[in-house]
């Protein structure tokens, strides 16, 4: 009777076709290493971030004298409001920090190259939105820390010559940050973006699955397949990968909890202290600094002396990773058979990161500003010399078969 | 369900009853067929039937894989359009074939001003929701002149008022401070405000219409936050040699008593002065006299 139903909406709509070459049946790779979970983790915690974020537009009050109140009525008089609010929280850090590790596990093994590019483009588009969705996220409560993180990344469009002015007006809708920007932001970070983001989601997937998943070993699978089309060296997706997966992904909720439940703040970087105080348009906090998942960029903004030139060499800070596909012309995929400029470069470019990241969480210093200009110029001869190193090294031969 | 049979071939349909050819094929191909992934249906109930065409269609292919399109023999067309796969020549050369239609350039108009209205509509359809997100009517009445008594402050004392919900910083210098004032003009990035356009510059050492108060805009001019009065003349961790002034907790920002910037630090430019005049020791804000 079942099978009946299904074929018979199978042959109108190809849904258990989809199903199966989309996944239970879609061929992955069969050695890979956990760096390759954090897709999946991501895509759990986008439903997660989804369906909590649902569940706080319920309570929450998008007004300039609401807003903040109605974040304290989630926490204090809503039936687990905290508990709802804090997952969404911890979920939007946890998201970034899955993505650079993700990120990251494509600029080590090489998943932009040939022909992957624009399975990279879309994915650094998703890494683009939930940049600005984060933001806008993050300015709702109305706190001092939304106030003032907005009101300097608002300014950034300030610096912009000739229309500059004009376009912050536009933004904000109002002369300062007001209940009318904060019903604009509402809108957009709950049904716009999240849209565009899905969209997104959508998009690099198709494309992933049209090309095939990379490897650590920087194998072409494709190469060797059955008669079926099928590459020999891999595994149909359930239950080999979903079933290996479990362990990792009980270890993340495990992390999650343990953030979620004893350390929601993270120590003031994934909710700041100041944002625990109503915003005051005319009183600064003493010490203004971003979440931690936007730091590297604003210690660069913080770097150059210019507005311009600061936001110029932020915004070239992410959309060099867009061109990353084309800056590598090694070879080879996968760091392991890079030669040993790569090996260096890389090292370098994750000690650069980090240390703009933890530049961007402190205050300003002497030595802090000269420390920061100096990983600015790492980051930036990371992907700049990228053609010149990955030519000219020695690759190491790679297998034929995984 | 599909059921794999024989290599290629699957049983699809209602019941379950009709062959279907499924194969990848490479790149080249893929190009003139227009898919990398051929599937059609081989329009029999019979498994031999089925397995014939099949061997038919496979052998088209792997002619086609080895010969140019132009090449192939018209044989293997045919089989082709039986399946209903479409054989196309590759864009370039289709290009080549459009261009000898003797229309092209009359086309070429006509398609650029379709294009051309209708992307004026689309900019006249976007036109309200660009403009939705401008300061409403309400927004612009609320940020009316403010007024503030000044003779109440002391000497020395930095106060805030808010207009347009901006900070605006009133300080009441003594005379010692203005007179201090040229000591850290080598410091200073535009010491007579020359970067900036405001009337106010050259009337007093206060850079406002009062000798005695300045009248400064809060919002610093690099990325708008607020910088902070610290008049003490001592060392402070972000000047080792500090003579009193302002202090942006965001970025570092230094400007002195009277708002203006230092040199070598983010704020491109002097703090604005907004509009305002005096009435006795009534000062008005976001007013000329």
């Amino acid at each position: 009777m079942v099978t009946k139903v299904l074929n018979w909406i199978n042959y109108r709509l190809p849904i258990i076709n989809t199903f199966e070459r989309h996944l239970s049946k879609h061929p992955v790779p069969k050695k890979v290493n956990f760096w390759y979970l954090f897709g999946a983790l991501a895509s759990i915690v986008l439903i997660l971030q989804i369906v909590t974020g649902i569940w706080l537009m319920m309570p929450y009050s998008n007004t300039e004298e609401g807003a903040f109140a109605s974040i304290e009525y989630i926490m204090r008089d809503v039936d687990y409001g905290w508990i709802i609010r804090y997952m969404h929280t911890t979920g939007a850090s946890m998201f970034f920090a899955i993505v650079y590790l993700h990120m990251f596990r494509g600029l080590l093994y090489g998943s932009y190259k040939k022909p992957k590019e624009l399975v990279w483009i879309f994915g650094m588009t998703i890494y683009l939105v939930m940049m600005a969705e984060g933001f806008l996220g993050y300015v709702l409560p109305y706190g001092q820390m939304s106030y003032w993180g907005a009101q300097v990344i608002i300014s950034l469009f300030g610096a912009i010559p000739y229309i500059g002015e004009s376009l912050e007006v536009w933004v904000r809708g109002d002369y300062y940050i007001s209940g009318i920007t904060i019903s604009r932001f509402f809108a957009l970070h709950v049904v716009a973006l999240p849209l565009i983001l899905i969209a997104l989601v959508f998009l690099h997937l198709v494309a992933l699955h049209e090309v095939g998943a990379g490897n650590p070993e920087g194998v072409d699978i494709e190469e060797y397949i059955d008669e079926d089309g099928v590459p020999l060296d891999s595994v149909p997706f359930f239950p080999y990968k979903v079933l290996s997966a479990m362990p990792a992904i009980g270890v993340f909720g495990l992390v999650f909890c343990i953030i979620m439940f004893f350390f929601p703040e993270g120590g003031g970087y994934f909710l700041e202290l100041a944002n625990f105080e109503e915003a005051n348009p005319l009183v600064t906090p003493e010490h203004i600094a971003p979440v931690w998942y936007y730091a590297p960029y604003y210690t660069m903004l913080r770097a150059i002396p210019d507005p311009l030139g600061g936001l110029i060499v932020m915004a070239a800070a992410v959309a060099i990773l867009f061109v990353v596909p084309w800056l590598d012309r090694s070879n080879v995929a996968s760091i392991r058979y890079k030669g040993i400029l790569s090996k260096i470069a890389i090292v370098l470019f994750v000690v650069s990161f980090i240390t703009l990241g933890y530049l961007g969480t402190v205050t300003v210093t002497e030595t802090g500003k000269i420390m920061s200009v100096i990983c600015t110029v790492m980051y930036f001869a990371f992907f700049l010399l990228m053609p010149i190193y990955t030519s000219i090294e020695k690759t190491y031969e790679v297998p034929d078969r995984l | 369900m599909t059921d794999t049979i024989e290599k290629y071939l699957t049983l699809r349909g209602a019941n379950n009853d009709i062959y279907f050819f499924q194969k990848r094929v490479n790149e080249k191909v893929a190009e003139v067929i227009g898919t990398s992934f051929v599937k059609t249906s081989l329009k029999t109930k019979v498994l031999d039937e089925a397995i014939l065409r099949r061997d038919e269609l496979i052998s088209a292919l792997n002619e086609l894989e080895k010969t140019d399109l132009s090449e192939l023999s018209e044989h293997f067309l045919n089989i082709f359009e039986n399946f209903g796969i479409n054989v196309k020549l590759p864009l370039e050369k289709l290009n080549e074939s459009l261009s000898s239609v003797p229309d092209q350039g009359r086309r070429k108009v006509l398609i650029g001003l379709t294009s051309g209205f209708a992307a004026a509509g689309v900019a006249f359809a976007a036109t309200p929701f660009i403009t939705t997100w401008n300061p409403s009517a309400r927004a612009k009445a609320i940020g009316s002149a403010v007024k503030v008594d000044v003779s109440k402050m002391m000497i020395g004392q930095q106060i805030q008022v808010s207009w347009r919900k901006q900070p605006i910083l009133i300080i009441r210098h003594s005379k010692s401070a203005l007179s201090g004032l040229s000591s850290v003009t080598s410091k200073l990035a535009d010491p007579n405000s020359d970067d900036i356009d405001e009337p106010y510059k050259n009337i007093n050492s206060t850079r406002s219409l009062s000798s005695e108060y300045s009248v400064l805009s809060g919002v610093c001019t690099h990325l708008g936050c607020s910088p902070k009065y610290y008049p003490e003349v001592e060392p402070k961790p972000w000047d080792s040699s500090w003579s009193g002034g302002f202090f942006c907790p965001c970025h570092g920002s230094m400007f002195d008593l009277v708002g203006r910037v230092y040199k070598g630090v983010p704020a491109p430019t002097n703090l604005t002065v907004p509009p305002h005049f005096f009435e006795g020791s009534i000062l008005t804000i976001g007013e000329e006299a």
